[in-house]
Protein backbone atom coordinates (compact mmCIF):
# COMPACT_ATOMS: atom_id res chain seq x y z
CA UNK A 1 0.00 0.00 0.00
CA UNK A 2 2.80 2.40 0.82
CA UNK A 3 3.74 2.51 -2.55
CA UNK A 4 0.13 3.32 -3.80
CA UNK A 5 0.23 6.10 -1.54
CA UNK A 6 3.60 7.48 -2.84
CA UNK A 7 2.74 7.01 -6.23
CA UNK A 8 -0.11 9.39 -5.51
CA UNK A 9 1.38 11.80 -3.60
CA UNK A 10 4.73 12.01 -5.88
CA UNK A 11 2.47 12.89 -8.83
CA UNK A 12 0.34 15.59 -6.67
CA UNK A 13 3.48 17.08 -5.68
CA UNK A 14 4.93 17.11 -8.78
CA UNK A 15 1.86 18.40 -10.42
CA UNK A 16 1.86 21.72 -7.96
CA UNK A 17 5.37 22.32 -8.57
CA UNK A 18 5.12 21.89 -12.40
CA UNK A 19 1.63 23.73 -12.25
CA UNK A 20 3.01 27.19 -10.27
CA UNK A 21 6.83 27.05 -11.39
CA UNK A 22 5.15 27.50 -15.02
CA UNK A 23 2.57 30.08 -13.95
CA UNK A 24 -0.27 27.69 -15.23
CA UNK A 25 -3.99 28.33 -14.71
CA UNK A 26 -4.34 24.85 -14.89
CA UNK A 27 -4.36 23.43 -10.72
CA UNK A 28 -1.60 21.42 -9.52
CA UNK A 29 -3.44 18.20 -8.82
CA UNK A 30 -5.16 18.38 -12.33
CA UNK A 31 -1.65 17.90 -13.73
CA UNK A 32 -0.52 15.47 -11.40
CA UNK A 33 -3.75 13.81 -12.39
CA UNK A 34 -2.67 13.71 -16.09
CA UNK A 35 0.80 12.89 -14.67
CA UNK A 36 -0.46 9.76 -13.32
CA UNK A 37 -2.73 9.23 -16.78
CA UNK A 38 1.13 9.09 -18.45
CA UNK A 39 2.76 6.57 -16.30
CA UNK A 40 -0.31 4.35 -16.39
CA UNK A 41 -0.78 4.58 -19.89
CA UNK A 42 3.49 3.58 -20.04
CA UNK A 43 2.99 0.99 -17.00
CA UNK A 44 0.08 -0.55 -18.97
CA UNK A 45 -1.91 0.27 -15.77
CA UNK A 46 -2.41 0.19 -12.25
CA UNK A 47 -0.93 -2.05 -9.94
CA UNK A 48 -3.58 -3.78 -7.56
CA UNK A 49 -2.50 -1.48 -4.50
CA UNK A 50 -3.17 1.35 -6.62
CA UNK A 51 -6.48 0.03 -7.62
CA UNK A 52 -7.57 0.03 -4.02
CA UNK A 53 -6.56 3.10 -3.07
CA UNK A 54 -8.06 4.81 -5.36
CA UNK A 55 -11.16 3.01 -4.97
CA UNK A 56 -10.93 4.08 -1.30
CA UNK A 57 -9.74 7.58 -1.67
CA UNK A 58 -13.01 8.29 -4.46
CA UNK A 59 -15.58 6.45 -1.98
CA UNK A 60 -15.17 8.81 0.49
CA UNK A 61 -14.08 11.85 -1.81
CA UNK A 62 -17.11 14.02 -0.86
CA UNK A 63 -15.61 13.87 2.87
CA UNK A 64 -13.17 15.71 1.50
CA UNK A 65 -14.92 19.03 1.00
CA UNK A 66 -17.22 18.96 3.70
CA UNK A 67 -14.36 21.70 5.92
CA UNK A 68 -14.54 23.87 2.45
CA UNK A 69 -17.85 23.68 2.20
CA UNK A 70 -18.46 25.04 5.56
CA UNK A 71 -16.65 27.43 4.90
CA UNK A 72 -19.25 28.97 2.60
CA UNK A 73 -20.85 30.57 5.60
CA UNK A 74 -17.96 32.93 5.54
CA UNK A 75 -19.25 34.44 2.47
CA UNK A 76 -22.95 34.61 3.93
CA UNK A 77 -23.93 38.26 2.70
CA UNK A 78 -22.08 38.15 -0.56
CA UNK A 79 -23.62 34.30 -1.39
CA UNK A 80 -26.81 35.43 0.10
CA UNK A 81 -27.65 38.71 -1.43
CA UNK A 82 -26.86 36.97 -5.33
CA UNK A 83 -29.23 33.66 -4.12
CA UNK A 84 -31.37 34.34 -7.45
CA UNK A 85 -28.43 34.58 -10.10
CA UNK A 86 -27.29 31.78 -8.61
CA UNK A 87 -30.38 29.06 -8.54
CA UNK A 88 -31.34 30.72 -12.23
CA UNK A 89 -28.48 29.91 -13.20
CA UNK A 90 -27.46 26.18 -12.11
CA UNK A 91 -31.03 25.41 -12.68
CA UNK A 92 -30.72 27.11 -16.16
CA UNK A 93 -27.32 25.74 -17.61
CA UNK A 94 -27.34 22.23 -15.59
CA UNK A 95 -30.80 21.48 -17.95
CA UNK A 96 -29.17 22.80 -21.58
CA UNK A 97 -26.10 20.75 -20.38
CA UNK A 98 -28.45 17.82 -19.92
CA UNK A 99 -30.45 18.53 -22.93
CA UNK A 100 -27.33 19.13 -25.35
CA UNK A 101 -25.13 16.57 -24.35
CA UNK A 102 -28.01 13.71 -24.52
CA UNK A 103 -28.88 14.97 -27.81
CA UNK A 104 -25.45 14.59 -29.32
CA UNK A 105 -24.50 11.57 -26.91
CA UNK A 106 -27.79 9.56 -29.09
CA UNK A 107 -26.80 10.84 -32.56
CA UNK A 108 -22.98 10.13 -32.32
CA UNK A 109 -22.79 6.80 -30.49
CA UNK A 110 -22.68 3.34 -32.36
CA UNK A 111 -25.97 2.29 -32.49
CA UNK A 112 -24.76 -1.85 -31.48
CA UNK A 113 -24.40 -2.05 -27.79
CA UNK A 114 -20.34 -2.46 -27.03
CA UNK A 115 -19.38 -5.29 -25.51
CA UNK A 116 -18.32 -4.62 -21.72
CA UNK A 117 -14.58 -5.02 -19.85
CA UNK A 118 -12.97 -7.33 -22.69
CA UNK A 119 -9.51 -6.75 -21.33
CA UNK A 120 -9.43 -5.70 -17.98
CA UNK B 1 -0.52 16.64 22.70
CA UNK B 2 -0.54 20.33 22.19
CA UNK B 3 -4.16 21.92 22.78
CA UNK B 4 -3.66 23.12 19.31
CA UNK B 5 -3.74 19.15 17.91
CA UNK B 6 -6.28 18.78 20.52
CA UNK B 7 -8.95 21.11 18.87
CA UNK B 8 -8.28 19.55 15.30
CA UNK B 9 -8.30 16.05 16.20
CA UNK B 10 -11.44 17.72 18.06
CA UNK B 11 -13.14 19.04 14.61
CA UNK B 12 -11.78 16.17 12.42
CA UNK B 13 -13.50 13.33 14.33
CA UNK B 14 -16.94 15.44 14.39
CA UNK B 15 -16.32 16.11 10.24
CA UNK B 16 -15.66 12.15 10.23
CA UNK B 17 -18.53 11.65 12.42
CA UNK B 18 -21.32 13.59 10.75
CA UNK B 19 -20.27 12.20 7.85
CA UNK B 20 -20.44 8.70 8.86
CA UNK B 21 -24.12 10.03 10.45
CA UNK B 22 -25.39 11.44 7.67
CA UNK B 23 -24.20 8.29 4.45
CA UNK B 24 -26.25 6.51 7.08
CA UNK B 25 -29.37 8.73 7.28
CA UNK B 26 -29.22 9.07 3.60
CA UNK B 27 -29.44 5.42 3.22
CA UNK B 28 -32.30 5.05 5.29
CA UNK B 29 -34.17 7.56 2.99
CA UNK B 30 -33.93 5.78 0.07
CA UNK B 31 -30.62 7.32 -1.18
CA UNK B 32 -32.01 10.07 -2.59
CA UNK B 33 -30.26 13.02 -4.36
CA UNK B 34 -31.64 15.84 -1.91
CA UNK B 35 -30.19 13.96 1.06
CA UNK B 36 -26.88 14.54 0.35
CA UNK B 37 -24.72 13.14 2.78
CA UNK B 38 -22.39 15.94 2.49
CA UNK B 39 -24.94 18.94 2.43
CA UNK B 40 -26.14 17.04 5.60
CA UNK B 41 -22.58 16.76 7.09
CA UNK B 42 -21.83 20.58 6.47
CA UNK B 43 -25.04 21.79 7.99
CA UNK B 44 -24.35 19.31 11.53
CA UNK B 45 -20.45 21.08 11.70
CA UNK B 46 -22.16 24.27 10.87
CA UNK B 47 -24.48 23.31 13.73
CA UNK B 48 -21.72 22.42 15.85
CA UNK B 49 -20.10 25.49 15.31
CA UNK B 50 -22.49 27.92 16.19
CA UNK B 51 -23.54 26.11 19.35
CA UNK B 52 -19.42 26.46 20.28
CA UNK B 53 -17.67 28.98 19.45
CA UNK B 54 -18.62 30.08 15.82
CA UNK B 55 -14.89 30.18 15.21
CA UNK B 56 -14.74 29.57 11.05
CA UNK B 57 -11.15 29.89 10.35
CA UNK B 58 -10.14 27.89 13.59
CA UNK B 59 -12.19 24.64 12.29
CA UNK B 60 -10.60 25.11 8.73
CA UNK B 61 -7.41 25.37 10.39
CA UNK B 62 -8.05 22.59 12.49
CA UNK B 63 -9.28 20.27 9.15
CA UNK B 64 -6.32 21.12 6.45
CA UNK B 65 -5.47 17.43 6.66
CA UNK B 66 -9.06 16.82 5.14
CA UNK B 67 -8.60 19.29 2.45
CA UNK B 68 -4.91 18.17 1.16
CA UNK B 69 -5.96 14.39 0.83
CA UNK B 70 -8.82 16.12 -1.61
CA UNK B 71 -5.88 16.78 -4.00
CA UNK B 72 -4.74 13.05 -3.44
CA UNK B 73 -8.43 12.19 -4.52
CA UNK B 74 -8.07 14.33 -7.07
CA UNK B 75 -4.91 12.67 -8.61
CA UNK B 76 -6.07 9.33 -7.81
CA UNK B 77 -9.46 9.86 -10.45
CA UNK B 78 -6.59 9.16 -13.24
CA UNK B 79 -7.13 5.19 -12.10
CA UNK B 80 -10.85 4.80 -12.91
CA UNK B 81 -10.49 6.64 -16.34
CA UNK B 82 -7.26 5.16 -17.42
CA UNK B 83 -9.51 2.30 -17.11
CA UNK B 84 -12.75 3.60 -19.14
CA UNK B 85 -10.39 5.14 -21.58
CA UNK B 86 -9.50 1.25 -22.64
CA UNK B 87 -12.94 0.28 -21.96
CA UNK B 88 -14.68 2.93 -24.11
CA UNK B 89 -11.90 2.53 -26.88
CA UNK B 90 -14.41 1.34 -29.52
CA UNK B 91 -16.43 4.40 -29.61
CA UNK B 92 -14.00 6.93 -27.69
CA UNK B 93 -14.34 9.74 -30.66
CA UNK B 94 -18.15 10.08 -30.39
CA UNK B 95 -17.76 9.76 -26.82
CA UNK B 96 -15.31 12.50 -26.26
CA UNK B 97 -17.18 14.89 -29.14
CA UNK B 98 -20.03 14.61 -27.00
CA UNK B 99 -18.82 15.48 -23.22
CA UNK B 100 -16.52 18.12 -24.70
CA UNK B 101 -19.66 19.92 -26.35
CA UNK B 102 -21.63 19.40 -23.27
CA UNK B 103 -18.89 20.58 -20.92
CA UNK B 104 -18.08 23.73 -23.17
CA UNK B 105 -22.14 24.62 -23.11
CA UNK B 106 -21.84 24.34 -19.64
CA UNK B 107 -19.60 26.87 -18.96
CA UNK B 108 -20.69 28.81 -21.55
CA UNK B 109 -24.11 28.90 -20.85
CA UNK B 110 -23.01 29.17 -16.70
CA UNK B 111 -21.36 32.86 -17.66
CA UNK B 112 -24.46 33.65 -19.90
CA UNK B 113 -26.95 33.37 -17.16
CA UNK B 114 -24.55 35.23 -14.66
CA UNK B 115 -24.19 38.18 -17.42
CA UNK B 116 -27.77 38.22 -17.71
CA UNK B 117 -29.35 38.39 -14.43
CA UNK B 118 -26.45 40.72 -13.59
CA UNK B 119 -24.74 38.23 -10.82
CA UNK B 120 -21.21 39.97 -9.00
CA UNK B 121 -18.45 38.99 -10.86
CA UNK B 122 -16.94 37.04 -8.09
CA UNK B 123 -20.06 34.72 -7.75
CA UNK B 124 -19.61 34.68 -11.71
CA UNK B 125 -16.14 33.42 -11.48
CA UNK B 126 -17.38 31.09 -8.67
CA UNK B 127 -19.96 29.47 -10.90
CA UNK B 128 -18.11 29.34 -13.86
CA UNK B 129 -16.36 25.66 -13.49
CA UNK B 130 -19.22 24.06 -11.33
CA UNK B 131 -19.43 21.57 -13.99
CA UNK B 132 -16.63 20.07 -13.15
CA UNK B 133 -16.15 17.27 -10.22
CA UNK B 134 -16.11 19.69 -7.02
CA UNK B 135 -12.11 18.96 -5.85
CA UNK B 136 -11.12 20.47 -9.77
CA UNK B 137 -13.72 22.90 -9.33
CA UNK B 138 -12.99 24.56 -6.45
CA UNK B 139 -9.21 25.06 -7.51
CA UNK B 140 -10.02 26.55 -10.58
CA UNK B 141 -12.59 28.97 -8.72
CA UNK B 142 -9.34 29.72 -6.36
CA UNK B 143 -7.25 30.43 -9.38
CA UNK B 144 -9.97 32.51 -11.17
CA UNK B 145 -10.37 34.39 -8.06
CA UNK B 146 -13.64 33.27 -7.38
CA UNK B 147 -15.03 31.90 -3.76
CA UNK B 148 -13.88 27.85 -3.80
CA UNK B 149 -16.58 27.32 -0.84
CA UNK B 150 -19.34 28.80 -2.89
CA UNK B 151 -17.98 26.60 -6.15
CA UNK B 152 -18.39 23.59 -3.93
CA UNK B 153 -22.16 24.46 -2.69
CA UNK B 154 -22.37 24.96 -6.00
CA UNK B 155 -21.10 22.01 -7.44
CA UNK B 156 -23.11 19.88 -4.83
CA UNK B 157 -26.18 21.63 -5.76
CA UNK B 158 -25.63 21.21 -9.80
CA UNK B 159 -25.52 17.43 -9.15
CA UNK B 160 -28.86 17.43 -7.00
CA UNK B 161 -30.52 19.37 -10.12
CA UNK B 162 -29.21 17.39 -12.54
CA UNK B 163 -29.70 13.87 -10.77
CA UNK B 164 -33.09 15.19 -9.90
CA UNK B 165 -34.48 16.79 -13.57
CA UNK B 166 -32.05 14.84 -15.63
CA UNK B 167 -34.30 11.89 -16.54
CA UNK B 168 -37.12 14.43 -17.25
CA UNK B 169 -34.89 16.73 -19.22
CA UNK B 170 -33.26 13.79 -21.12
CA UNK B 171 -36.98 12.19 -21.95
CA UNK B 172 -38.32 15.50 -23.49
CA UNK B 173 -35.28 15.79 -25.93
CA UNK B 174 -36.17 12.48 -27.11
CA UNK B 175 -33.34 10.74 -26.50
CA UNK B 176 -33.70 6.59 -25.54
CA UNK B 177 -30.42 5.24 -25.97
CA UNK B 178 -29.29 4.33 -21.83
CA UNK B 179 -25.62 5.28 -22.92
CA UNK B 180 -26.67 8.56 -24.18
CA UNK B 181 -28.54 9.20 -21.03
CA UNK B 182 -25.62 8.11 -18.58
CA UNK B 183 -22.92 10.23 -20.59
CA UNK B 184 -25.39 13.65 -20.14
CA UNK B 185 -26.19 13.07 -16.04
CA UNK B 186 -22.28 12.46 -15.85
CA UNK B 187 -21.43 15.17 -17.95
CA UNK B 188 -23.54 17.89 -16.69
CA UNK B 189 -24.28 16.88 -13.16
CA UNK B 190 -20.67 14.79 -11.76
CA UNK B 191 -20.85 13.45 -8.91
CA UNK B 192 -24.16 12.88 -7.63
CA UNK B 193 -25.05 12.71 -10.82
CA UNK B 194 -22.69 9.64 -11.56
CA UNK B 195 -23.88 7.99 -8.24
CA UNK B 196 -27.72 8.26 -9.15
CA UNK B 197 -26.88 6.60 -12.53
CA UNK B 198 -24.64 3.87 -10.63
CA UNK B 199 -27.88 3.17 -8.56
CA UNK B 200 -29.48 1.83 -11.74
CA UNK B 201 -26.98 0.09 -13.61
CA UNK B 202 -23.53 -0.94 -12.83
CA UNK B 203 -22.26 -0.32 -16.97
CA UNK B 204 -23.72 2.80 -17.03
CA UNK B 205 -22.27 3.98 -14.26
CA UNK B 206 -18.68 3.53 -15.86
CA UNK B 207 -20.25 5.65 -18.69
CA UNK B 208 -21.33 8.53 -15.97
CA UNK B 209 -18.25 8.39 -14.49
CA UNK B 210 -15.85 8.68 -17.91
CA UNK B 211 -18.33 11.81 -18.53
CA UNK B 212 -17.50 13.27 -15.12
CA UNK B 213 -13.52 12.78 -15.58
CA UNK B 214 -13.68 13.75 -18.80
CA UNK B 215 -15.59 16.97 -17.61
CA UNK B 216 -12.98 17.51 -15.12
CA UNK B 217 -10.27 18.22 -17.54
CA UNK B 218 -12.68 20.14 -20.43
CA UNK B 219 -13.12 22.53 -17.43
CA UNK B 220 -10.28 22.77 -16.68
CA UNK B 221 -9.43 24.26 -19.90
CA UNK B 222 -12.27 26.07 -20.75
CA UNK B 223 -13.09 27.84 -18.06
CA UNK B 224 -10.21 30.39 -17.66
CA UNK B 225 -10.21 30.22 -21.63
CA UNK B 226 -13.70 31.56 -21.85
CA UNK B 227 -13.07 33.84 -18.60
CA UNK B 228 -10.22 35.40 -20.98
CA UNK B 229 -11.63 35.86 -24.27
CA UNK B 230 -15.33 37.53 -22.75
CA UNK B 231 -14.05 41.05 -22.16
CA UNK B 232 -16.52 42.42 -20.08
CA UNK B 233 -15.97 39.93 -16.90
Amino acid sequence: MLNAVLSLLICQWLGVQISSLLGLPIPGPVVGLVLLLVYLHVAKGPSAQQSQLAAWLLRHLSLFFVPVGVAVMMHLEQVGSAWLPILASLVGSTALTLWLTAVLAERWLPRQSPEVDESD
Amino acid sequence: MTERHMTALFWILMTIALYRGALWLQRKLGSSPIANPVLLSMAGVIAVIEVSDGNYANYLKSTEILHGLLGTATVALAIPLHRQVRQFRHALGPILFSITIGSLCATTSTLAFCLWLDAPQIITLSLAPKTATSPVAMEISRLLGGLPPLTAVAVILTGIIGAMIGPAVIRRAGVRGDQAVAISIGTAASGIGTASVLQRDLTMGTYAGFAMGVTALTTTLFAPLLIAVVPWL
